[in-house]
């Protein structure tokens, strides 16, 4: 080759000038508060290779068949897990059925105690058995899993309509007759029926000794 | 530089005891370093970018143990040369190589000039990747300007002489092989 160390030059120059693409600083602060927000649950290879755009023939690994796949699937789930987020949010907030953030985690904390209680320590296990112990404690925490995710509402219970008994209780509630609202104490109600028991008898008594008088 | 506001994801490496780090003050400050350290070895821009983009997702995964980093600068250059040559592995060098080749060789007066030029490069490019791993490392990171000898020799966990005859070694090494290459056709 003729002037090699010309070329030499102009390849370390070229990369020594190599200048960011305009406005990377953004992309990536947006790209990276993105990440920030979701939970990373899959490996980041998964993720460079899906949230990159594969330029075509240059990736060896990627069949651009395989690239149209993965991306419908990623479309369809984030639709669905968007469908899903959009309807837990138009609920009000006084229809979500009760169950308490740390229920699973009771729940689950009390999977992982009966299992440790049911398994003997790994200090106490032979040798040859670790790997079998620490197989059945994998096992038995992704069982663990079920019941918390069972206990977890998917959906707000709808609200079930009202009966007679407390279509009646509202009407006396809101109308705020205090001889009504007084009735519905089961102490006040009894001792006025016996009063008024007590008055009949005694109206009872009076006018049939009156009549025979 | 482009504007940066409206960002401000705060890292909290402890809640109350350690200061805050600030992304947005991060990728303002670093990017570019990175950029151009992930473009010595990928030679791509959008590759390089790609990896940048790795580099400040770790940063934020590593966000609870920042404090314990003594230098960031250095830090961070790791991850982005790391993650570069991870990344080089599985894309096809020899396309990305013409791609860069190309768009060093644009300037050139003529179309038959710019293509014969462009042969050049990829073949000098081509030598460049048959270098032996330590030496070429020492050429592909001595092309960032603003990383010193003291940088590339904590960089490379190597001494700075050591980094030095790499670099003298690497050079010497590669002009003899492409007039090597001369002298045979």
């Amino acid at each position: 080759m003729k002037r090699p160390a010309e070329a030499i030059d102009k390849i370390l120059t070229g990369l020594r000038n190599a200048e960011a693409p305009l406005g990377m600083p953004d992309r990536i602060l947006q790209a990276v508060e993105l990440r920030a927000l979701v939970p990373h649950t899959s490996g980041s290879r998964l993720w460079n290779m899906l949230s990159r755009p594969a330029p075509t023939g240059l990736v060896r690994t990627w069949p651009p068949g395989w690239s149209l796949a993965l991306a419908g699937f990623l479309g369809v789930s984030l639709a669905i897990t968007a469908v899903h987020r959009y309807g837990q949010r138009a609920t009000p907030q006084s229809k979500l059925v009760p169950i308490q953030a740390g229920w699973p985690q009771r729940a689950s904390a009390r999977a992982d105690a009966q299992v440790a209680f049911a398994l003997p320590p790994d200090s106490m296990a032979p040798a040859g058995n670790k790997k079998v112990v620490r197989t059945i404690r994998q096992t038995a925490a992704a069982q663990s899993v079920l019941p918390s995710e069972m206990s977890v509402p998917s959906h707000p219970a709808p609200e079930a309509p009202l009966t007679r008994e407390e279509i009646l209780l509202l009407r006396i509630v809101h109308k705020g007759d205090p001889q009504e609202l007084a009735m519905l104490n089961p102490d006040i109600r009894a001792k006025q029926e016996a009063e008024g028991e007590a008055e009949f008898l005694k109206f009872a008594e009076e006018s049939y000794q009156g009549d025979h008088e | 530089m482009a504007s940066i506001e409206g960002y401000g994801l705060a890292l909290l490496s402890i809640e109350g005891t350690q200061p805050e780090i600030e992304l947005a003050a991060l990728v303002e400050t670093y990017s570019s370093l990175l950029f151009r350290v992930a473009h010595s070895v990928l030679r791509s821009r959008t590759e390089a970018e790609d990896v940048v983009q790795d580099v400040f997702v770790r940063v934020i995964e590593h966000r609870g143990t920042l404090y314990e980093v003594r230098d960031m600068r250095v830090w961070l250059i790791r991850i982005a040369w790391n993650l570069a040559i991870d990344r080089k592995r599985h894309i096809l060098p020899d396309q990305l190589d013409e791609r860069f080749a190309e768009s060093l060789a644009a300037s050139s007066e003529s179309a038959d000039k710019a293509l014969e030029e462009t042969q050049r490069l990829k073949s000098v490019l081509r030598e460049m990747e048959r270098l032996p791993r330590r030496e070429r490392q020492v050429l592909l990171l001595s092309t960032v300007e603003e990383l010193g000898t003291s940088e590339l020799a904590i960089i490379l966990g190597r001494s700075e002489s050591a980094v030095r005859a790499l670099l003298f070694r690497a050079r010497t090494r590669l002009r003899e092989r492409l007039q090597g290459r001369g002298g045979k056709r």
